[in-house]
């Protein structure tokens, strides 16, 4: 075994492992795989049962939801353990692993190039108040724009959720910097074991963030949040940005968002925790504060909310198989179960994946709830511009 | 049979095409056995289909340091597969946009139609697209892996 993966283990205490089998009991994926148990895989890596633990598929199975953790008696970082031995491990095919053929990491990969000029601003309304150069806050879009490209034949308008972040912080008197040529924050190569990629990303964006001199970043993506908040200060660098998730920034700023609000129908809702804004990021609280801000708007909660909630089934864009399919059934029910009309998500993700799950089963109970982002429910409620 | 010599200060681009083998890959057979002249520059791969060709390929291919990509296959109606052509072409579309989003130039990249009789047709689409290639210069997206 080499002295990254033991390192690895020792840093995720996974030599703590009780072997009690909690993980494999609320892993997502178990319950729907048979074969797949976080346990045995941790065991496997512990004691070389399996020949070669490192060239199994199970380490790319894992959805890193962090759901194992939360309840592991021992506190052993099986997420934290996954995405270190993936960096390790053989790397299987990018088109084997990867869905839509490795689309999404090859648009990171191409980020990486210093010499790109990207034209993603076109989707920016004329009416939007921002900057490209300087500002205080920094509304940093992620993939939304190629989300919106790739995407567009599932009915999912992720730019949606660009465009009403706009709005919003619009509406709150704050002028954003949207840098032109931003790169991707890179989660998906971090998560898939290519540290060096989401490296040099990030060195290209903190260099954009610090010739605008802003103070705070804001993200409409809970995995941008997280990369930002946590990963990128550990692993590139420091950007000495107070970084918020856009529920987070609209919750500090709830009274001049509130005098801003028009009265509205009765709408039922009940909310999508994300993985990274929940579980990894303890940010619970906030977007269904600012949901229940909205007039005429009731917040009904899944049986498996805020630690305890589901994941949506795919991440990093790898690994869509129909084990993701059920999982996003079974939440989709579950959200229907509610007796809201809308499944609202905080990350482009969620939203992707669960449209995607209905856009494929069309007939069934799984359309009862619509899926829309938090922004778009939130600036749907915001007075008309005058 | 030497390539036609162009004034490209001396830059050969480095071009991928995508052919179907049906259609257009027999259509590249034919310029050559009708001995009609077009660049040395592009390299050609060949797919069963049109529609085997996912657009990460092309993405693959730009991130490789290709300067431009071309992807061809048999015209609508001609498909050896009924419609993996219009699989291409719904595929492209997306991609096209992708390629807009991250600054790759319009003339870098195209999807054309060439059947198997289309020798000429060949011939002058390769010609054309190297020419403009060549005026937008290198790339220089490659990264290597």
């Amino acid at each position: 075994m080499n002295a990254s993966v033991q390192k690895a283990l020792k840093d995720s205490r996974s030599f703590l492992c009780l072997e009690c089998g909690r993980c494999t009991a609320v892993c997502p994926v178990s319950g729907v795989k048979q074969d797949f148990s976080p346990r045995r895989v941790l065991s496997n890596l512990l004691t070389l049962n399996n020949s070669d633990p490192l060239n199994s598929t199970s380490v790319w199975e894992c959805l890193t939801c962090g759901y194992c953790s939360l309840v592991c008696p021992t506190r052993v970082d099986y997420t934290g353990l996954m995405r270190a031995v993936r960096m390790e491990a053989e790397k299987p095919a990018l088109e084997e692993l990867c869905s839509h053929g490795g689309v999404m990491q090859t648009i990171m990969q191409i980020m990486v190039s210093g010499n790109l000029d990207q034209k993603r601003m076109g989707w920016i309304p004329e009416e939007a108040k921002y900057s490209k150069t300087k500002g205080e806050v920094i509304y940093f879009t992620g993939c939304l724009p190629y989300f919106d490209a790739f995407f567009s034949y599932i009915d999912v308008d992720t730019l949606q959720t660009g465009r009403q972040t706009l709005r919003l912080l619009n509406a709150l008197g704050v002028k954003p910097v949207v840098l032109p040529n931003e790169r991707c924050c890179g989660h998906d190569l971090l998560w898939s074991g290519d540290l060096d990629g989401f490296r040099r990303l990030n060195e290209i964006n903190l260099e954009l963030f610090a010739g605008t001199g802003a103070r705070i970043l804001v993200t409409s993506c809970a995995e941008c949040y997280h990369i930002f908040k946590y990963e990128v200060p550990e692993l590139v660098g420091d950007h000495g940005l107070e970084v918020l998730h856009i529920s987070q920034f609209l919750y500090r700023h709830k009274s001049s968002l509130q005098s801003k609000l028009r009265p509205g129908e009765k709408l039922r809702l009940t909310y999508q925790d994300p993985c990274r804004l929940g579980r990894q990021g303890g940010v619970y609280d906030e977007p269904r504060d600012v949901l229940t801000l909205l007039p005429g708007v009731e917040l009904a909660e899944m049986p498996r909310h805020g630690p305890q909630a589901l994941c949506c089934g795919t991440s990093a864009w790898m690994n869509c198989t129909s084990y993701s399919k059920q999982i996003q059934a079974e939440r989709l029910a579950e959200a229907a179960g509610t007796g809201a009309g809308v499944l609202v998500t905080a990350c482009p993700k969620c939203y992707i994946h669960f449209t995607c799950a209905q856009h494929d089963q069309p007939s069934s109970s799984e359309k009862q709830v619509t899926v829309r982002d938090m922004t778009d429910v939130i600036a749907s409620s915001l007075e008309e511009r005058r | 049979m030497a390539p036609k010599k162009k004034d490209s200060n001396g830059f050969h681009p480095r071009i991928v095409v995508f052919a179907c083998n049906w259609c257009s890959y027999a259509g590249a057979d034919l310029a050559g056995v009708s001995r009609l002249q077009y660049p040395a520059d592009i390299r050609v791969i060949r797919t069963m289909c049109s529609g085997r060709v996912n657009p990460a390929f092309i993405l693959k291919a730009f991130k490789m340091g290709a300067d431009g990509v071309l992807w061809t296959g048999c015209h609508f109606g001609d498909c050896h597969y009924m419609f993996g052509n219009y699989r291409a072409e719904e595929n492209y579309q997306r991609l096209a946009k992708i390629l807009d989003l991250l600054g790759i130039e319009k003339e870098r990249y195209g999807l054309e139609w060439i059947s198997a009789a289309e020798g000429q047709r060949w011939s002058r689409i390769i010609n054309e697209f190297v020419e403009n290639v060549q005026k937008l210069g290198p790339k220089k997206l490659g990264v290597k892996s």
